[in-house]
């Protein structure tokens, strides 16, 4: 399933055609990638003309959280956090910066709807799939054996975000209990904590390891560390990732971050149309 | 208040066919009345062949992210900008989304205005290791210091806030007839950094 096939996308069109979509993002102020998915998201859903308005705002880039609704026109207007968890950026500074006082709030005559960041919606677990499929599959191999392969979902796991620790240890048990089974093991590492990407030899024992980073871009961390630690390279940006590396008499790939793959356009969307069904429904019952 | 498409589809309309600025972009006119082409203001009288045509709004947004050398440039609205390009002719809604792109908040700063935001309460507002900045107050010296190695010398915009500021109508009045100005209400997150850069080299010492 595609996130976009769970709705009719006319009919989506035609409820939305007057409104905006706001991607709001995290960026940087040094590294040109870390708002490029975001950009190219945005770009795709602008072509498929799904809203008269589509605009995004970043916390460390501008066009900044704080005055990007004085640039949108329409009067309905969706936020969807391009961000992999629920935690302090979309609890705190994103309603804060955006002035909302919760799900729906209606200013001025305008409607702000604030939905779910992408990272919460169930078709990402399809997502991650098909990007797990798709780096081995681009590699040359024919398609794995479930019962040798194993799948590393990895996150950056700190005390400071609790929520996209929780959301990498779901996706992985969720894909763990899929029936048919479509890998031996599902497994959440993480950077910064237990149990660590590093340790990945002991964590999983099949001779496959296909691993996905769960991040929203491919930021510093999942492109440049991760396959580090995972004992890839010793310089992602000199030598490069090449799949599959050939480690210990086991082969492993290394997907790039899952916030890149096009198809979080669609769960943006599917975002909107969750919050259309859910959050306004109870809002006009 | 009038939208934002209104008040730039008024001073366009007010510009009657003659080229219209922004920083370093130039809007030219189009076939039609409320068409406008985009270029580097450098390349007004260009021949049109001699520029790359940019076809989409991913191009146009890469132009405005990266120099000539295709380094990263955080400061949208710094100078600088890549010459050598033009855009179509743009429709308003079109034309509106490419100056988003190439200097996001340049058209809000300019068509809705906001009391400007003293730095104290930018500072606020930040987390992590920016919380640093909150030690500088609105006016202490590495806030000086990164304004004026940044604002003052990388910045195409003038500060409506903090040491040195000019009014709404101090920015409106030095900028020519035939431009649009470009008010900065609030120290942006290039600012930010630089300021803690300038905390942290000065305990350095
Ligand atoms: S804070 Fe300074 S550098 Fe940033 S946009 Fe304003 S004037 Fe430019």
């Amino acid at each position: 399933m595609t996130p976009g096939s769970c709705f009719d996308l006319h009919a989506f069109r035609a409820r939305h055609r007057h409104d905006a979509l706001v991607v709001a993002g995290h960026g940087s102020t040094v590294n040109a990638d870390s708002s490029t998915p975001a950009y190219r998201h945005a770009d795709r859903i602008r072509e498929q003309g799904l809203f008269a308005e589509v605009h995004e705002c970043f916390w460390k880039e501008e066009p900044n959280f704080r005055f990007i609704l004085d640039q949108v026109e329409a009067e309905r207007i969706y936020i969807v956090p391009d961000f992999i968890s629920s935690g302090y950026f979309t609890e705190e500074v994103i309603p804060r910066e955006l002035n909302l006082t919760g799900p729906l709030t209606r200013r001025d005559g305008k409607t702000l709807c604030y939905c779910q960041p992408v990272g919460l919606h169930p078709a990402i677990t399809g997502v991650l799939l098909e990007r797990a499929a798709e780096v081995v599959h681009a590699s040359g191999v024919p398609p794995l054996p479930p019962e040798e392969t194993a799948l590393l979902i990895v996150g950056h796991g700190t005390g400071l975000n609790e929520n996209s620790t929780k959301i990498v240890r779901e996706q992985a048990a969720r894909i763990g209990a899929m029936e048919p089974r479509r890998y031996a093991a599902a497994v959440a590492a993480f950077m910064e904590q237990e149990p660590f990407v590093k340790d990945w030899r002991t964590l999983v024992s099949q001779p496959n390891v296909v691993t996905v980073p769960f991040f929203i871009s491919d930021g510093l961390h999942s492109y440049e560390d991760i396959p580090v630690l995972l004992g890839m390279t010793e310089d992602v940006r000199r030598d490069g990732i090449l799949n599959p590396h050939a480690i210990g008499g086991r082969r492993l790939w290394y997907a790039p971050a899952l916030g890149t793959d096009p198809r979080l356009a669609d769960v943006i969307v599917a975002q909107v149309a969750h919050f259309d069904t859910h959050a306004l429904a109870l809002a006009h019952p | 208040m009038p939208s934002l498409s209104r008040i730039l589809e008024a001073r366009l309309a007010a510009a009657s066919g003659r080229p219209l600025f922004l920083g370093e972009l130039v809007l030219l006119p189009a076939r039609s009345e409320l068409e406008r082409e985009l270029r580097h203001r450098a390349d007004t009288g260009t021949a049109p062949e001699s520029l790359v045509l940019l076809p989409d709004l991913p191009a146009i947004r890469e132009i405005a992210k990266n120099d000539a050398a295709w380094a990263y440039r955080p400061l949208r609205v710094a100078p600088g900008l890549q010459r050598g390009w033009r855009t179509e002719a743009l429709s308003l809604p079109a034309l509106i989304e490419a100056l988003h792109s190439l200097y996001p908040s340049a058209l809000p700063f300019w068509a809705v205005p906001r009391p400007p935001v003293p730095f104290s309460e930018t500072a606020k507002r930040q987390s992590g290791m920016y919380r640093l900045v909150q030690t500088c107050g609105d006016e202490g010296a590495p806030l000086r210091a990164a304004v004026e190695k940044t604002c003052a010398a990388r910045c195409l915009r003038q500060r409506l806030w903090g040491p040195g500021a000019r009014t709404r109508e101090e920015i409106e009045r030095a900028t020519p007839d035939d431009a649009i100005p470009l008010p900065c209400p609030e120290a942006c997150n290039y600012l930010i950094a630089q300021v803690r850069e300038e905390i942290d080299a000065a305990r350095k010492q």
